[in-house]
């Protein structure tokens, strides 16, 4: 071969090399928004469900498809594709998601069963962004339908925040009637990083429960209850820029121990991603009172859930203080 | 006359191996994707090619990046052998070597990817993504030492044969 035909062959893979960065840009970030929200209007219910969470994976750059989300969030034909709805909008618009959060509460108390366990997988999936429906889903769990139940079981474990609240009604759904229940409530002990010591008794009990599954999976939860949660992780993987969301929500289950994290959770209060500060200001609120100037600082966020967020806590922390004082 | 139809015969094949290695790194995880789909899953051949479409630029299943993650080494090596036979000298023994390395080369980085994407996607697993971070790092190990084991096969195997049976 002679030395032109070597060089244009790579030439042409330069091309090639080319085209495909150029498909993938044009497939990617805010680019992708306009064929997505056309993926959502299709009448396929898994490449509307893809759809919803490629806009997730994009964040706040995909606010053109934030109504679309949100009519099929609140929409009652397909309740896994409301719920795919619902989980892709806290990472894209705040203020949207308590929308929704807003458009299922009522349904929790409606007569017809099947609509209060739609309304439990959808508050579930917007996930700690629905810290204000914690009070009715615990309540819930004492429903008189054993799914509905479970599902406020699951819901209360992917939004996590405040811990105190969803262990303690954790906690009291651990001797529920049913297995289903204490099966997906023990779940969240085992797997969604809650190290409370005051669940450990009851776990305990839950590996002699009757049904093998509970019991099985109860030991699972007694390991995970017992494991020392460290903060040192969860800073590591904040500061790499690693599955930040979900560090965030961690630390915020933390609580108190979570205190050598507050500088790394000042720097996140500055992220672009509103959905991040929220997580981190929840983190904040979990620590208490060494974070209550950096809570302040955030009340003049740009973001209107994220400043109300930090005002509440605020608030919670001074009255918290108040009887000390 | 033979001269010039050796030559030809030689950048046709280089240029077989060059855009073939390059074609069969971007193919391989999407056709073991499409297989995987009609043998295990039972779909016909449109929903499995609809299935790849719609995943191709999916959080969490984006096809394509794992295409391009896969085709690195191919064209590494697809590289490797168009400046190799490409260049090559007039020798037919060093040719047919060189041929006989490239070959295995691509054999074996071919066989490795198609296993490994069939595996991953036969038997999921939780850590079945790590595969594809792992696979290029392999094929550069692999890569190498096919090409070294093809190279000294056809050197062995021209060396025993000039001997001769009255050699042995």
């Amino acid at each position: 071969m002679s030395p032109r035909q070597i060089w244009l062959n790579l030439g042409a893979l330069a091309v090639l090399i080319t085209l495909l960065g150029l498909v993938y840009w044009e497939h990617t970030g805010a680019r992708a928004v306009p064929r997505l929200i056309e993926d959502l209007r299709s009448a396929d219910v898994q490449r509307q469900m893809l759809a919803a969470e490629g806009l997730k994976a994009i964040g706040p750059e995909a606010k053109g498809a934030v109504e679309l989300l949100v009519a099929i969030a609140l929409s009652p034909s397909n309740p896994s594709l409301s719920s795919a709805a619902a989980g892709a909008l806290p990472s894209i618009d705040l203020s949207a998601a308590r929308q929704v959060m807003a458009g299922w509460l009522p349904k929790l108390n409606d007569p017809d069963a099947q609509v209060r366990r739609e309304a439990m997988s959808a508050l579930g999936a917007l996930g700690p962004i629905a810290k204000p429906a914690v009070s009715a889903l615990v309540a819930a769990l004492n429903d008189s339908d054993m799914l509905v139940r479970e599902r406020a079981a699951r819901a209360l474990g992917s939004i996590g925040v405040p811990v105190d609240q969803v262990t303690n009604g954790l906690i009291q759904a651990l001797r529920d009637p049913d297995w289903q229940v204490r099966h997906a409530v023990v779940m969240q002990f085992a797997f969604s990083g809650f190290s409370i010591q005051e669940a450990l008794p009851l776990l305990r009990e839950s590996t002699k429960d009757e049904n093998p599954s509970v019991a099985q999976l109860a030991h699972s939860a007694v390991a995970a209850a017992e494991r020392e949660l460290r903060t040192e992780t969860y800073v590591l993987m904040l500061r790499q820029g690693m599955s930040r969301s979900f560090a965030l929500t961690q630390l915020a289950k933390l609580g108190a121990k979570a205190a050598d994290a507050i500088p790394t959770l000042n720097t996140v209060l500055t992220s672009d991603r509103p959905i991040e500060r929220y997580l981190a200001l929840c983190a904040l609120e979990a620590i208490g009172r060494p974070s209550l100037a950096t809570l302040k600082q955030a009340m003049s966020d740009p973001d209107p859930i994220v400043r109300e967020t930090a005002a509440e806590a605020v608030r919670s922390l001074d009255s918290a203080e108040g009887p000390r004082s | 006359m033979t001269e010039r139809y050796a030559d030809r015969g030689l950048t046709v094949f280089t240029l077989l191996v060059y855009w073939g290695c390059i074609l069969l790194g971007l193919t391989i995880p999407g056709l073991a994707t499409i297989a995987v789909d009609i043998f295990k899953h039972g779909q016909s051949v449109g929903q499995a090619v609809h299935q790849w479409r719609l995943h191709l630029f999916a959080p969490g299943y984006n096809l394509f990046l794992v295409a391009v993650l896969n085709a690195v080494p191919f064209v590494l090596l697809a590289i490797f052998a168009l400046f190799h036979l490409g260049l090559a000298g007039p020798d037919p023994a060093g040719l047919i070597r060189r041929k006989t390395g490239v070959l295995f080369a691509g054999l074996a980085a071919g066989g490795l990817s198609v296993w490994t994407h069939l595996m991953t996607l036969w038997y999921p697993d939780a850590q079945g993504a790590l595969a594809y971070v792992f696979l290029p790092l392999v094929m550069a190990v692999v890569i190498p030492l096919s090409y070294l084991a093809g190279w000294g096969g056809a050197y062995m195997f021209r060396h025993h044969s000039s001997k001769g049976p009255l050699s042995s």
